[in-house]
């Protein structure tokens, strides 16, 4: 298969290749994954345990490197870039949800909300608490801002990851299992949050064992033995 | 192997590195302790045997006439069971140097000598006539070798010497604090040099087991014995029983000995105990395991203690080498200071139950409660809890830190363990503590010593080998371009104060009433002046604690009562003392001087000037040196003492350096999901490298102030100590600032590079791994 880019394409996997050493051999993480995804694009990849979907979100945040192939992503060549090249780039242009809510126990929500903004440096000082004000706000967090994490509930924690992710305004959210941990009227609201920022243009990329999801998604891609099986 | 076993081993395999940083921890612990408690028996138990093996006298009686045809009326003395006629005699000799003082001890028959002896160590024993034989530590003092020539000069007459061999002496004290070169001649080689071939001092011995007032009355018996049979008692000396004449210097060396061990057990507690805790609490993800497969608590809490008293026998076994290693370096150190061979490097028994006590004991207790806490923690507890680092709830948020959010974040996580931080603190605190504390009292010995010279306006000092008439030279010496010259009178005398002998052979200086260089630091009351009448000034060793300002006290060889008018600080004079006297003692002759003062156009010309000047004079100059030469050698014992002082700290420091690895190492492995976090939202690798250095630093700036506060209390005890052991008195408390700087600078960098490698493992910890542990 050969990927079809435009100037506005977000994620561009072209034949990309991820292989482990083991014992017995180098295996197959994932294998010949190509595909591409467009801004405001909600995409959901899906798949049996072990079957390559975490080494694809892996491979498109930077998190991990390809060993053969193209990730670019924001119209960047991924595998070109060193270590602080690649935080720098996944600061501007990528936001990463997991599915525990990552929240360091000695800042606060704000603070927490701010730090990529403050690794970035990209928005004025001066604006940043209002910034994170804004991002609380739009995940139903703004009378929390001054809290300890540990006085939040997991849903509310992982509003506040979704928040995070969004700190820098990134062209890509992508969300490993976001709501894996969560009660589902959490999930739902978590799904809801990401469902919506694709109104404003940014594309989701989320790795999910949910089924039934396919209102809320565009796409959903098939991960089966560390190959795309389908992009629908 | 057993499950438990297996278990052990998987508990001291999983991280094999902090396996060995702890074992390396313990070792270093017990290594510290071990080296300066062991140091401490070995020196205490050679002094004891080395001064022992001596056959020390218990009494010497100073006589006119010969003494050997003494010996037999001594020996007919009740309590008396040896009597040995020796001669001690001090001339001077020439060196590269100039002219230095010689002390010459002969004894009748070296074959059979039997009192205070010394051992023959290399060349030729006995010396026969015109041989001198060295005592060893004598060579510090001059450069001479065996196989050499010196000349040996008396008023009587000189004599040039062969250096035939070398003795040790260890019942006598070092060479370097008394600056004496010390050798062993024949009565046929005393006579050749022109002091006489008699011996006139009577050693005595008493029976096993006597006390200092028992072998008095036996002195005073034999005296009054020698005096019915026609000689005269000029002095008796009475030592006490089994102590080394430096026995103060000795005595403090051991205290301050025990004082660094004390600390370094507290240091390598503290450290130990950070490991240990610190290891418990990274497993409780394991913990969860082993009860998720039916471990009771008390079945996990022996596999830790299992795997504890493992990681703890292999530090103990390190650490006993290197306590062995540490006791035979200090101990060495100790006897190259103190003139004296070891006779066994093996430390005191009870020093390895203590390593033990270090090594198994302090680990244990320390593990017991978190171990005890942590297996009976509940099984999903444990999971959720996972390994993550707890951390005290922030109290506001705070926009753009002004140097950047990783460091605000470093400052913080250094308050995250308030255990940890308190034990690395403390480690750390105790080493910084340690350092400026030898620092301190480098500086307070550095000030004294620039005190005493700037106080003194003089080149060259010089003892004469016989008194001269005063004003003799004054003409000569104009004309040689001396611009001042003083003539002093001196004596050596005991001191007795109100409460009874206070010196035993104090230097009695009778300076002209117009003296310029005789002022010495004052600690009390004031200087002698022109109308004083049977005034004294003392030394401070002289004065503590026995005498002080309107005390009266007598003097050897004198019927007068002196008033102490004033106590000065004066390092030059050793331990025995100093008195300066208004007026010359009636044992003195007043229109003349044994020693004379003289200040002129340097000290090289002056010393050359007044060589000129004694050449046309009766008596000839038996020991003349500069200013700067009386400073260098008070300056050598600083070298000696901050290096005794920073080798200790410097092993205290480490210590603490080891706690502070072991503590960023372990905040680093509790945080690993936090950077992996920060680095997927944009932390780059200087960001998270910031962040751990700058939580070591802050660590290291508690650490500092918890030092500086505990140096404020040390200082006080080591200057006292150290004042004790070289002055008499203890040295005026000082705090030397750019010491703490510096020692805050060596911290600091020690701090960035002990974190720097956790650092950049922090920040190259791939984000997938990272995030898969958190």
């Amino acid at each position: 298969m050969t990927v079809t880019t435009t100037d506005t394409t977000v994620v561009a996997l072209d034949g990309a290749e991820r292989r482990y050493p083991t014992p017995d051999g180098s295996l197959a993480g994932i294998a010949d994954a190509t595909l591409t995804i467009e801004p405001g694009q909600f995409v959901g990849v899906v798949g049996a345990s072990g079957s390559g979907k975490s080494t694809l979100l892996n491979l498109v945040t930077g998190i991990d490197r390809p060993t053969s192939g193209r990730v670019s992503v924001a119209g960047r060549d991924v595998t070109s870039l060193d270590e602080d090249e690649l935080a720098r780039w996944r600061g501007e242009h990528v936001g990463v949800v997991f599915q525990f809510p990552q929240l360091i126990p000695t800042l606060t929500v704000a603070e927490n909300v701010m730090l990529p903004m403050d690794f970035l440096g990209a928005i004025p000082r001066q604006d940043r608490l209002a910034n994170a004000r804004d991002l609380l706000a739009s995940v139903g967090l703004a009378d929390q801002i001054d809290k300890a994490p540990g006085a939040l509930s997991g849903g509310q924690q992982q509003r506040v990851a979704v928040a995070r992710a969004l700190a820098n305004r990134p062209a890509l959210i992508a969300a490993d299992e976001p709501t894996g941990n969560l009660d589902s009227h959490t999930g739902e609201m978590i799904l809801q949050l990401l469902k919506d920022l694709t109104d404003t243009g940014t594309a989701v990329l989320m790795v999910t064992h949910e089924r039934g999801l396919s209102a809320l998604l565009d796409r959903v891609v098939t991960i089966a033995d560390g190959r795309i099986a389908s992009d629908a | 192997m057993t499950a438990r076993t297996a278990l052990v081993k998987g508990v001291l395999r999983s991280n094999a590195g902090r396996t060995r940083l702890m074992i390396a921890a313990i070792a270093v612990g017990v290594g510290a302790v071990g080296a300066i408690l062991g140091s401490h028996t070995v020196i205490e138990r050679t002094i004891e045997d080395s001064y022992a093996s001596t056959q020390p006298a218990d009494a010497t009686l100073t006589l006119t006439g010969d003494a050997v045809a003494a010996e037999a009326i001594a020996r007919d003395v009740t309590g008396v069971t040896q009597a040995e006629a020796r001669r001690e005699v001090t001339v001077r000799m020439a060196s590269a140097e100039g002219w230095q003082p010689l002390t010459l001890i002969a004894v009748a028959d070296f074959a059979a000598w039997d009192i205070g002896i010394a051992f023959a160590e290399s060349g030729n024993w006995p010396p026969q006539d015109g041989e001198i034989v060295l005592e060893r530590a004598s060579l510090q003092e001059v450069d001479v070798a065996v196989g050499d020539s010196i000349t040996a000069q008396s008023p009587g007459g000189e004599a040039e010497l062969s250096v035939v061999g070398l003795a040790h002496d260890p019942g006598r004290t070092p060479a370097w604090m008394t600056g004496q070169v010390i050798g062993l001649v024949s009565p046929g080689t005393l006579a050749d040099i022109g002091v006489g071939g008699n011996l006139t001092a009577l050693a005595l011995r008493t029976a096993p087991g006597f006390d200092r007032d028992t072998n008095s009355d036996i002195a005073d018996a034999t005296a009054s014995a020698l005096t019915a049979e026609g000689f005269t008692v000029t002095h008796v000396a009475v030592p006490e029983p089994g102590e080394h004449p430096a026995a103060g210097v000795m005595g403090t060396l051991l205290y301050l000995l025990q004082a660094f061990g004390v600390v370094a057990f507290v240091a390598a507690v503290a450290l130990v105990s950070t490991l240990v805790v610190a290891e418990v609490k990274r497993s409780t993800g394991m913990i969860a395991v082993m009860k998720t497969g039916g471990a009771t608590s008390g079945q996990v809490a022996r596999v830790y203690v299992t795997a504890l008293a493992a990681v703890a026998t292999a530090g103990l076994v390190f650490g006993i080498g290197g306590a062995m290693a540490g006791t035979w370096a200090l101990s060495s150190f100790a006897f190259t200071l103190l003139n004296l061979d070891a006779t066994s490097m093996l430390a005191a028994w009870w020093v390895f139950p203590v390593q033990a006590a270090v090594a198994l004991v302090v680990p244990l207790a320390a593990v017991g409660l978190p171990v005890r806490r942590l297996s009976r923690i509940p099984v999903r507890e444990s999971i959720v809890t996972g390994s993550t680092a707890p951390a005290r709830a922030p109290r506001r948020t705070v926009v753009g830190p002004r140097w950047g959010r990783a460091v605000s974040m470093g400052g913080r996580n250094a308050w995250r363990q308030p255990g940890r931080l308190v034990l690395t603190g403390v480690s750390l605190g105790v080493g910084a503590a340690a350092v400026i504390t030898a620092l301190n009292t480098g500086a307070a010995w550095d000030r004294i010593v620039a005190d005493e010279f700037r106080a003194q306006d003089f080149d060259v000092q010089a003892r004469l080998t016989e008194p001269i008439p005063r004003e003799s030279l004054d003409a000569s010496a104009a004309r040689e371009g001396l611009a001042r010259l003083e003539y002093w009178n001196t004596a050596v005398a005991t001191v007795t104060g109100p409460d009874g002998q206070v010196g035993d052979v104090a230097a009695v200086l009778s300076p002209p009433a117009d003296s310029t260089s005789a002022t010495f630091p004052l600690v009390d009351g004031r200087q002698l002046s022109a109308d004083d009448d049977h005034a004294v000034v003392v030394s401070q060793s002289l004065a503590d604690p026995e005498l002080s300002v309107g005390d009266t006290l007598t003097l050897e060889g004198d019927d007068a009562t002196w008033t102490v008018v004033g106590v000065v600080r004066q390092l030059s004079g050793g331990l025995d003392g100093t008195v300066w006297v208004s007026e010359p003692l009636s044992s003195m002759n007043p229109s003349s001087a044994t020693v004379l003062r003289v200040t002129g156009e340097g000290e090289d010309a002056s010393l050359a000037a007044l060589e000129r000047v004694m050449e046309g004079s009766d008596a000839s100059i038996e020991i003349a040196g500069t200013a700067t030469d009386a400073k260098q050698s008070l300056d050598d014992h600083l070298y000696i003492i901050t290096g005794l002082l920073l080798v200790m700290s410097i092993g205290l420091g480490a210590v603490g350096l080891l706690a502070l690895v072991e503590a960023m190492s372990t905040a680093v492995a509790e945080r690993r999901g936090e950077i992996g976090l920060m680095k997927s939202a944009g932390a780059q690798s200087r960001a998270v490298i910031r962040m751990v250095v700058i939580e070591a630093l802050v660590v290291v700036g508690l650490a500092l102030l918890a030092g500086v506060a505990l140096a404020t209390v040390l200082t006080g005890v080591v200057e006292s100590a150290v004042g004790a052991i070289f002055t008499g008195a203890a040295l005026p408390y000082t705090w030397w600032w750019p010491g703490v700087a510096l020692t805050a600078l060596v911290m600091t960098a020690a701090a960035a590079a002990s974190s720097i490698v956790p650092a950049y493992e922090a920040a190259d910890m791939p984000i997938r791994e990272a995030l898969a542990q958190a």
